[in-house]
């Protein structure tokens, strides 16, 4: 009897400190809203034999190359609303999609309507800054990571 | 298949074994599609929590920390019902565990295909019911087959595999009937494991979130074997004179 009382305070205990922490913490959904712009581009070549981690800058170019076929190309601001639609904005832009967060919040799907569905990885997100990952096979074979300053709440 | 608790046959454990690391790999593969999450690799998420927190992601280290727990309670659980019950009804005892992942992965599988807006918070629920799915069945299995059978993921079994083929470059641990069953007992789990994870991904695309439904079905041929072999066959041979008497002779 005192072994199971023991047992059922710990689960609660437990259970109830889990929730608290929980609650007091600002979840991916929430944090993501707002206004983004992009600041840079940058790529990890994997066959590289010299780590040089995240510092190669991608010129315009190849950053071109490498969106083309992606559904944030030319974007350079980047608005997500509550309503779960991304507002993409760029000189000769305007894109309206839709996004969801998947996994634990570390996978940002974005769609458009006619579009097939593209997923990146939330490598960083707070309330400054985001960085955004996904692999490319291209000019340059490896990871692309791009990297966000938030202009507006 | 999941009736006896001590002096299980090697047959036994190969058909418990097979049946739900079957299931397990078409869970973990399903929910890797859906939700980008894994729902058997504990070893995986115990690397995400470090990663989680050495970043100091709270929010997500919480997350992988109720996933963790989620997996343990279920483990917890049908082990909690198997002592409990295994003397008075030892049949009920171990089908009710599978019973219980059997509701949770209906659940999920209902939910996705009739709710599902892809919130994050869904997603979160979703996965924790099926890491307390996969808790519930490794328990059962491992609690009884001595921890011979474990189904949901395969660090250990790898291991043991590795461990037997060394063995088995000498002649002496060749020739001994336990091992070379062991062996066949561990290349099944991982089999099914595999080819229930590949139909998983191919079936998905025709009939989408139906894949929870068959999985179910997997599990209730655990159940229900054992239901048909003792239960409906004792009913049988007690209720049925003719049957006793005639068609046994007959047989025998």
């Amino acid at each position: 009897m005192k072994t199971n009382v023991l047992y059922a305070a710990v689960l609660l205990g437990v259970g109830a400190v889990y929730f608290t922490l929980l609650s007091m913490q600002e979840g991916p959904e929430s944090n993501i809203l707002g206004e983004w712009k992009e600041v840079s581009w940058e790529y990890e070549k994997v066959d590289n034999l010299i780590d040089t981690g995240f510092e190669i800058q991608l010129t315009d170019h190849i950053k071109s190359q490498i969106a083309e076929n992606l559904v944030i190309h030319e974007a350079e601001i980047w608005k997500f609303a509550s309503d779960k639609t991304l507002e993409m904005q760029g000189d000769m832009l305007f894109k309206s999609l839709n996004w969801k967060l998947k996994g634990r919040g570390n996978i940002l799907q974005i769609q458009g309507k006619d579009t097939l569905q593209e997923y990146y990885q939330i490598q960083k997100l707070d309330a400054d800054r985001m960085e955004l990952h996904f692999n490319f096979d291209l000019q340059v074979r490896g990871i692309v990571k791009i990297t966000f300053e938030r202009i507006n709440a | 298949m999941i009736k006896k608790y001590s002096d299980r046959t090697n047959k036994e454990n190969i058909q418990l074994g097979a049946l739900t690391a079957f299931s397990a790999g078409m869970v973990n593969v399903i929910s890797v599609i859906i939700f980008f999450a894994f729902t058997s690799n504990i070893t995986g998420h115990f690397a995400i929590l470090a990663e989680e927190i050495s970043k100091g992601n709270w929010y997500q280290a919480l997350i992988v920390f109720g996933w963790l727990s989620l997996f343990f309670l279920g483990s917890f659980t049908s082990n909690i019902i198997i002592i409990n019950f295994n003397k008075t009804d030892a049949y009920l005892a171990h089908s009710l565990p599978i019973i219980l992942e059997i509701v949770c992965l209906l659940i999920v599988g209902t939910y996705i295909q009739f709710y599902y807006q892809e919130t994050l918070l869904e997603t979160e629920l979703m996965v924790s019911l099926m890491l307390f799915a996969m808790g519930l069945q490794n328990g059962l299995t491992a609690t009884i087959s001595n921890s011979a059978v474990k189904t949901t993921h395969l660090t250990g079994l790898t291991t043991d595999l590795g461990i037997l083929t060394s063995m088995f470059t000498k002649k002496a641990y060749r020739k001994r009937p336990e091992l070379r069953g062991k062996m066949k007992l561990l290349l099944s789990i991982m089999v099914s494991y595999v080819v229930g994870g590949v139909s998983a991904g191919y079936i998905y695309l025709t009939i989408a979130y139906n894949v929870f439904y068959i999985v179910c079905i997997f599990l209730l041929v655990v159940i229900g074997y054992d239901f048909y072999r003792i239960e409906v066959s004792s009913f049988l041979r007690k209720k049925q004179p003719y049957y006793r008497k005639t068609l046994k002779k007959q047989t025998a």
